[in-house]
Parts: structure tokens; C-alpha cells; sequence
């Protein structure tokens, strides 16, 4: 296994307040790994730092053995990194399918010029881009629904829309944070499923936010934990889960000894 | 009666009646004042390709009126330019300005961005009012030639009316085929959430910038249009409150709407000349313009999002209570028998 994406000593300081704090983590490509703690731990932070939405204050990120620490997000999406909102941010005004479209935007041609004299090369390009959106689409069951306006939608559909279109942009590494954010359990299974698929049938190497762990305790290979900014465990969900760390960054001081005097 | 369209799209039908009007309409001051209302309508889609479709708030489109204009007026004037070069020139000198403005205002957002376009057209015009050695100050340049087509030569306004409907139609054209490809996809993202845009590979930046000066250069070609149909180009030919009242068109028609300049520009562009007699006296000429407010609070009570809203998709008329009326009552019987399974 190679190594895929790995920070050195990031950190992320708002004026006065360290949201993350020198943290080291490393993903294997072909993993899940998943990324968690509680509230304002400074996951999607970190999530920022990564795909170059904040400038980081210090420290490295290299992705397959490249520095990408100062690059702009859409030179990181080039180079193969596409991540999901924690909040859904599709586009809202905009058809299902424009919407994978825009996530195929580094993936293929056209400007302004082309457009205009719309020569039958662009058109060939866009009649490609559209298959290949249907075919993303049809992946999380969505085809059928592509010409709806995105925001007609029921939520699960808008969160799946959301993950069609990073898959859109061929990541090798795909960041999703918190994807099955508000959906009910059998939503939640669905999207779990799917998660353990695209790992194993379309290759990609998954960063995942969660903070539901029944979502998270069975996907993740390893699982990496972050409290007030600093990583605090690291390891496979079964050992993280044994931390005291952990039990203390989640529960209290006063349950560590409960949950140690339960065993 | 197969051949009989079911329904057609709405750009044919107003296509062909555009074609009829100075066939049908004799009031040379009609004329004159539709002609009006097509420059409204070239510089409302201008402006909404930037505000509706990129999401950008701008204000000042009169600066690249202006802009466009004088470049057109002083390259006819001064180098003998032909009128079609001059036209060119004045689109693209729209596109630079457009290019520099954009560089350097559009990293700001909303109100701010709208401040320093607003800010911008004052400069314009204040630069075209004191550098009285190129633009002759207030007094304007006049004597702008006409254009020249195969030895036709342009008088009248029914030649101007069918070249404006020309440009009317290219503005329309070039807008639809960005709009519906990568680029435009990009530029839809960027107005409904720049982040999101920018974390799937969208250079938010540099597509704003690019759309500004698709905008400008399309006020640019309108510019020089208005100098060669007026034959006299000033610094108050287009002002503040022009830029103001286009806005206004645009979020009367339909902000992110195709077709929406049409009833924004000829709606409000055509109240105050509708008022014109009601309001000849002194002392009331003021009320045109309070009864023009009047009607767009109205408007904006009734129908906030515009009248066209946020539409990009093609609009059809049915056809079918025309079509009732030529098919026969056998050919009737026969479709409904095939239909019917």
C-alpha cells in the first residue's frame, strides 16, 4: 500500500483561536478512514486546510508524494482530491444533472470561444460530458431524476446529488463530510453500503467526517480522532473505541472511571 | 394537417413580428422610440449575464456605453474607420475595460462590488467631460457617420431598426450558447454557491472576470450602435440613471432569466413615453416619472422575482386552439382514434 495524502504538523489558527493544532495524519491509499470527534473538534477544518479553502498557518500537506500545501482548491480537484459539504451545498437553481456536470468541470474542455461557435468538437465534448453525468447519476440511482430542478428534491436525494457530483470529478481520494448528515437509518445504511462499494469496487480512497458511529464504526479501516483541534487517537475502531482518551473527549472526565470499573 | 406544429417556441414568434414592425408601425416617433427599447434590450442582457447568470452585482453598465461609444465615434471621426470596424473596436475596447475593472474590483462581493462599478461610471463620465482635447468635453462629438453597406448608405431609422435587430438577435445567440456550455454551467454555480463552485474546480475569479467582459463588450457594441444611430456621442448620452433604470429592467424582466430583457426593457422603457402627453404641462413633469416608480412597486408587490423569473429554459406557445380551428372534423375523428390506445 502506498501512502495517498499526509499532513505534517498542520496548523490552523483563526487570530487567537487554534481550531487544528499540529496535527499528523497519513491516508493509505485504498482505505477508509474515518475522522472524527465531537462538536467543533475542527474536522471540517481540517477538511478546509486540505482542499485549499484556508490557507494554512503552518505545517505540510503533500498528496501522492507532492506538496499541494499552497496550490488553489481547483488545482487541488485536479490533481485528484474532491470532497462534500457537511452542510449540503448543491446548486440549487439548477438541474441534477448540470449539477454532476459542474463536478466534471476539471475533467473536461471548452471556453467561452467554443461555446460561441459551438463547432461539432464541442458539441461531441458535451454530449460525452452528459453520458458520463447519467452514468454517475445512474450509480447512486438518480438517472431517472436528472432534468429536476435539485432543490424539488427530498433531501437524500440532494445529499446524493451531492456525492454524484465530487464522484464527477474523479477523485482518487474522496472527502466526505458527515454524508449521511441528517437522513434516517435505513437512509443512513444505504449511504454506508454505498460508501464500503466505492471503495471497494471503484477504488477510491475515502477521508470520512461522521459523527453518527454507527455510520462510522463499521466502514472505517482505521480512525483518526480529533479533540479541540489536536489528534488525540488513532488507530482501528476497535482499539479508538477502548481509548480513554477518547471516552473522555466524548463523555467526561467522571465516565472514564465508570466505563474502566465496567471492565 | 401533420406539417401543423403542435406548439413553437416563443424566439420564433417574436423573430417574425419584430421583422413586421416598421412594416406595420408609420409613426416615425414610434419607430424611434422601439429602437430605444432594442439598445435596453441589448444592454438588459448585458447586464444580466453578469448580475443574473454570474451572480456579480453590478451596477455601472453606462461606463462601457460610454466606453464603447466614444472608441467607435473617434476611430469613425477621427481614422475613417468604416462603421463595422468601428462596431468591432467598440465591443472589444468594452471587453478591456471590462478586463481591467474586473481584475481589480471583482475579489469583492456584493454591495461592494456594486459601489465600486457604480463608482467607476462617474469616473467615465467625469474623464469624458475633461479631456476636452479628445472628446470635446460636454459638447459631445457630432457628426458621427452612418453606416455603409454595399454602397447603401443608412438614413432613417427602418435600416437602423433591422441592424439592431440583428445585433439583438447575435447578443441573443452568443448569450444562449455560453449559457448551455461549460463555461455558462460554471457561471450558474458561481451564483448559487461560489463555494461549493470553487471546491469542485471552478476558478470563481477568473469566471467572474470573464463574464464581466462578455457583459462589457456587448454594452460596447450597443454604444457604438446609439453614437452612429444619434450621430452625436456625449458624456450625458449614458448616465448613472441610465444604468440605474437598465438594473431596474433586468429585475423587472427576470434576474438569470433568457428572454425576460424583452419585458423589462419594453415595459419600463416605454411607461415614461406612454405618459409623455398625460404630463406635457410644467410643474407636472416630474409625476411621468413618480407614475413610472409607482407602477414598478407594483410590479415588484405582485410578481417579485420578474416577469419572466429565474427561466432559462425554452418557452413554447401551444398551438393547438389554432390548429382545432383548420383541421376537419374527419381528420379530428381519425387523431383522437389513434391517440386514444
Amino acid at each position: 500500500m502506498t501512502e495517498l495524502l499526509r499532513t505534517e504538523h498542520v496548523t490552523k489558527a483563526f487570530g487567537g483561536l487554534v481550531a487544528v493544532n499540529d496535527v499528523d495524519m497519513m491516508i493509505q491509499e485504498g482505505e477508509i478512514l474515518g475522522l472524527i470527534g465531537p462538536n467543533g473538534a475542527g474536522k471540517t477544518t481540517l477538511f478546509n486546510c486540505v482542499t485549499g479553502v484556508y490557507p494554512i498557518t503552518s505545517g505540510e500537506i503533500y498528496f501522492k508524494g507532492e506538496r499541494i500545501t499552497r496550490l488553489k482548491q481547483d488545482s487541488i480537484v485536479r490533481k485528484g482530491l474532491c470532497r462534500t459539504f457537511q452542510e449540503l451545498r448543491i446548486f440549487k437553481n439548477l438541474t441534477v444533472l448540470q449539477n454532476v456536470l459542474i463536478g466534471m468541470h476539471t475533467r473536461s474542455r471548452g471556453n467561452v470561444l467554443d461555446a460561441i461557435l459551438n463547432l461539432p468538437g464541442t458539441k461531441a465534448e458535451e454530449k460525452r460530458a452528459k453520458e458520463k453525468a447519467l452514468h454517475y447519476l445512474n450509480l447512486l440511482g438518480m438517472a431517472d431524476r436528472a432534468d429536476f430542478k435539485a432543490n424539488s428534491l427530498p433531501y437524500a436525494d440532494q445529499r446524493r446529488v451531492e456525492v454524484a457530483r465530487a464522484l464527477a470529478a474523479e477523485p482518487e481520494l474522496l472527502l466526505l463530510d458527515e454524508p449521511a448528515a441528517g437522513m434516517n437509518v435505513s437512509e443512513s445504511h444505504i449511504m454506508t453500503d454505498f460508501i464500503k462499494w466505492l471503495n471497494s469496487e471503484m477504488k477510491k480512497t475515502i477521508l470520512l467526517i461522521e459523527h453518527n458511529m454507527r455510520v462510522v464504526m463499521p466502514v472505517a479501516d482505521r480512525v483518526v480522532v480529533l479533540n479541540m483541534g489536536k489528534k488525540i487517537a488513532e488507530g482501528t475502531p476497535n482499539q479508538v473505541q477502548g481509548s480513554i482518551e477518547v471516552i473522555e473527549a466524548y463523555l467526561g472526565r467522571e465516565y472514564v472511571a465508570q466505563v474502566q470499573g465496567d471492565k | 394537417m401533420k406539417w401543423f406544429p403542435r406548439r413553437v417556441n416563443l424566439k420564433w414568434i417574436l423573430f417574425f413580428s419584430s421583422l413586421l414592425v416598421p412594416l406595420v408601425v408609420k409613426s416615425a416617433f414610434v419607430v424611434h422610440v422601439v429602437i430605444l427599447l432594442g439598445i435596453y434590450v441589448i444592454l438588459t442582457d448585458a447586464l444580466n449575464f453578469v448580475t443574473g447568470f454570474a451572480g456579480q452585482l453590478a451596477l455601472g453598465i453606462a461606463a462601457f456605453v460610454t466606453i464603447g461609444g466614444y472608441t467607435g465615434a473617434l476611430l469613425m471621426l477621427n481614422n475613417n474607420w468604416s462603421f463595422w470596424m468601428a462596431l468591432l473596436a467598440g465591443g472589444v475596447a468594452g471587453f478591456v475595460s471590462g478586463l481591467i475593472l474586473g481584475l481589480l474590483s471583482l475579489r469583492l462581493r456584493g454591495d461592494y462590488l456594486g459601489m465600486v462599478t457604480l463608482g467607476f461610471s462617474e469616473i467615465i463620465r467625469i474623464v469624458a467631460i475633461n479631456l476636452v482635447g479628445v472628446t470635446r468635453g460636454p459638447m459631445g462629438l457630432p457628426g458621427i457617420p452612418r453606416p455603409q453597406i454595399f454602397g447603401y448608405l443608412f438614413h432613417g431609422d427602418v435600416p437602423y431598426y433591422y441592424l439592431l435587430l440583428a445585433l439583438i438577435i447575435f447578443t441573443h445567440v452568443t448569450i444562449e450558447r455560453i449559457l448551455f456550455s461549460r463555461f455558462g454551467r460554471a457561471c450558474l454555480a458561481i451564483r448559487d454557491d461560489e463555494s461549493a463552485a470553487a471546491a469542485m474546480g471552478v476558478n470563481a475569479y477568473q469566471y467572474k472576470v470573464l463574464a464581466f467582459c462578455i457583459s462589457s463588450a456587448y454594452a460596447g457594441l450597443a454604444g457604438v450602435f446609439y453614437a452612429s444611430w444619434t450621430t452625436l456621442f456625449s458624456p450625458d448620452s449614458f448616465q448613472l440613471v441610465d444604468s440605474i433604470m437598465i438594473s431596474v429592467m433586468n429585475t423587472l424582466g427576470g434576474i438569470g432569466s433568457l428572454l425576460g430583457s424583452f419585458p423589462g426593457a419594453i415595459v419600463i422603457g416605454s411607461l415614461p413615453e406612454i405618459f409623455r402627453p398625460l404630463t406635457t404641462g410644467a410643474g407636472i413633469a416630474s409625476l411621468r416619472l413618480a407614475l413610472v416608480g409607482l407602477i414598478m412597486v407594483v410590479l415588484l408587490i405582485i410578481r417579485p422575482q420578474g416577469m419572466a423569473g429565474m427561466s432559462i429554459d425554452p418557452v413554447y406557445i401551444s398551438l393547438e386552439p389554432i390548429r382545432r380551428l383548420f383541421v376537419r372534423d374527419e381528420e379530428k375523428v381519425k387523431e383522437n382514434k389513434v391517440e386514444k390506445p
